[in-house]
């Protein structure tokens, strides 16, 4: 096959993964095309990652938090009822799995060890380049708002934070997340309008 | 201002205010919101300072290189044996393991790790040794469908948090059994090596934490980092021949709670000790490319 065919093919293959729906990703890899698991990942890697990240506030660990997701997704996709949103599915999986690390830092102190071995050398440090067009004070008083903002967001009951971060973060409706908290309507209304007024609260004064 | 400060006027606001923010309140009773709003600076601060807390908080969302991602992803996904059997079709996955080359590589692998753990296992050994406490510990290290191999029992230290004593090391030869599997070099993609860390002052901390209990708890970390920088040391060694493996591993405690740990091809960066109370197993599985 020439370059240029291959190019094309590749361009109707993203053409049509971007297409696809949740449900139909499923079931394509159900019926053994195993690449559409990676694309289930690419889909939802970054949500999970920051959406756990927001929930127990630790970076590494949510990492590890949203492995562990896509690991039970893989693991039980079969059982996956095709008919409902994957996305609930799977937000259901990683709530879970952050209330179960807050419960269990609850229970047992947490101890952090940081080190640098000899190996991690600086090529395989992921590289983040700054933005160039903003001035260095614009910089630092953009990092600074969003220090504050997260420190305000950790500062939210775990079980209020979890509705504010699904509402504002994710833009899940409420319903979606009654279901994947597992709880009425009505606390999910009246958990964000105290989420949303209290993290207000916090936040107002810090911006003044 | 708190809500108990403000009028009836901003306490109505206050009630409605997630509605207002989502856009869902009846014409009339959003007109009576803005008519409000108009003239409560207060309001009007609480709602601004609102807005922008949120897109600050959108702006904080950070990328997650999909690469690095999916590559420890899928190394997890070999180790626990989800990607096993049915799923070898996939040419993204575990080409190329069937070859021999591969597996005789493989088996190499296997003996440098068994070496390196040894070799750990001395120096957990002999700190053992300095305690003076006569219960046994067993260092351990084990490959696929091989029993666990008993180095040496040893007395271990037991420090304790708070007056509650760390489990003794009797109550571990529950281990669970490794899988009763044959070796099958042709199937293998990982070479596992797991190392039984003495439980020198693990415990739980309630109150006011004894401080020599915890600096014994901390330096049980510290020789159980030097025990996962041996298992890197291993994967280090393994460049001969084009092979250079990633790494996972997990701490496994004896009663089923598994922590994965964060490793891989940048070494040990972070070893995140979640308080499990009972003694641990490091288990790491050394993947091929």
């Amino acid at each position: 096959m020439s370059a240029t065919k291959v190019r094309r093919k590749e361009q109707v293959d993203e053409v049509e993964e971007a297409r696809l729906t949740d449900s139909e990703l499923v079931v394509r890899f159900l019926d053994g095309e195993t690449r559409r698991f990676q694309e289930l990942v690419d889909r939802y890697e970054r949500r999970m990652v920051n959406f756990i990240q927001r929930s127990i506030g630790d970076r590494q660990r949510a990492e590890d938090l949203a492995q562990e997701t896509f690991i039970r997704v893989y693991r039980h996709i079969h059982r996956f009822d095709t008919s409902k949103k994957f996305s609930t599915w799977i937000y259901t999986i990683a709530s879970n799995l952050a209330k179960n690390e807050l419960r269990n830092r609850s229970r047992s102190p947490l101890v952090l060890f940081q080190t640098l071995t000899s190996s991690w050398d600086d090529d395989h440090r992921p590289l983040q380049f700054e933005d160039s067009s903003m001035s260095p004070d614009d910089l630092f008083r953009k990092r600074h708002l969003q220090d504050l903002v997260e420190k305000a967001a950790e500062q939210l009951p775990p079980h209020h934070r979890e509705v504010f971060i699904l509402r504002e973060m994710e833009g899940k409706s409420y319903e979606e997340i009654a279901e994947i908290t597992d709880t009425q309507l009505g606390t999910v209304k009246s958990r964000l309008n105290r989420a949303r007024n209290r993290f207000a609260e916090i936040i107002g004064p810090w911006l003044e | 201002m708190n809500r108990t400060d403000r009028p009836a006027a901003c306490s109505d606001f206050l009630d409605v205010f997630s509605d207002f923010v989502d856009g869902t309140l009846p014409p009339d009773r959003k007109g009576e919101i803005h008519a409000h709003l108009d003239c409560c600076e207060g309001c009007l601060r609480h709602l601004a300072a609102y807005r922008r807390g949120v897109m600050a908080l959108k702006a904080s969302e950070r990328d997650v290189d999909p690469a690095t991602f999916w590559a420890a992803l899928e190394r997890r996904l070999w180790t626990e044996g989800n990607l096993a059997g049915g799923r070898a079709d996939d040419s993204r996955i575990g080409a190329g393991w069937r070859h021999p080359a591969v597996a005789v590589a493989v088996a190499a692998c296997f003996a440098v790790v068994v070496f390196f753990a040894g070799m750990w296992g001395d120096h957990a050994l002999h700190d053992a040794r300095s305690t003076g406490d006569d219960r046994p510990v067993v260092v351990r290290a084990s490959a696929f469908g091989e029993r666990p191999l008993v180095v040496e029992s040893e007395p271990i230290p037991v420090a304790t948090m708070n007056g509650r004593a760390a489990r003794a090391p009797d109550e571990r030869r529950n281990l669970p059994a490794e899988p009763a599997v044959e070796p099958d070099v042709e199937s293998a993609r990982v070479v596992r090596a797991s190392l039984d860390v003495p439980p020198a002052g693990s415990g739980e901390a309630v109150g006011e934490i004894d401080r020599d209990a915890e600096a014994a708890y901390v330096a049980s970390l510290e020789r159980e980092l030097a025990a996962w920088e041996a298992i890197e040391r291993t994967r280090e060694s393994l460049p001969r021949n084009g092979l250079r493996g990633a790494w996972s591993g997990s701490r496994v405690s004896d009663d089923g709670w598994v922590a994965p740990v964060r490793l891989g091809n940048a070494g040990v960066r972070t070893l995140q000790a979640n308080g499990p109370v009972t003694p641990w197993t490091l288990e790491a599985a050394i993947s091929l490319p």
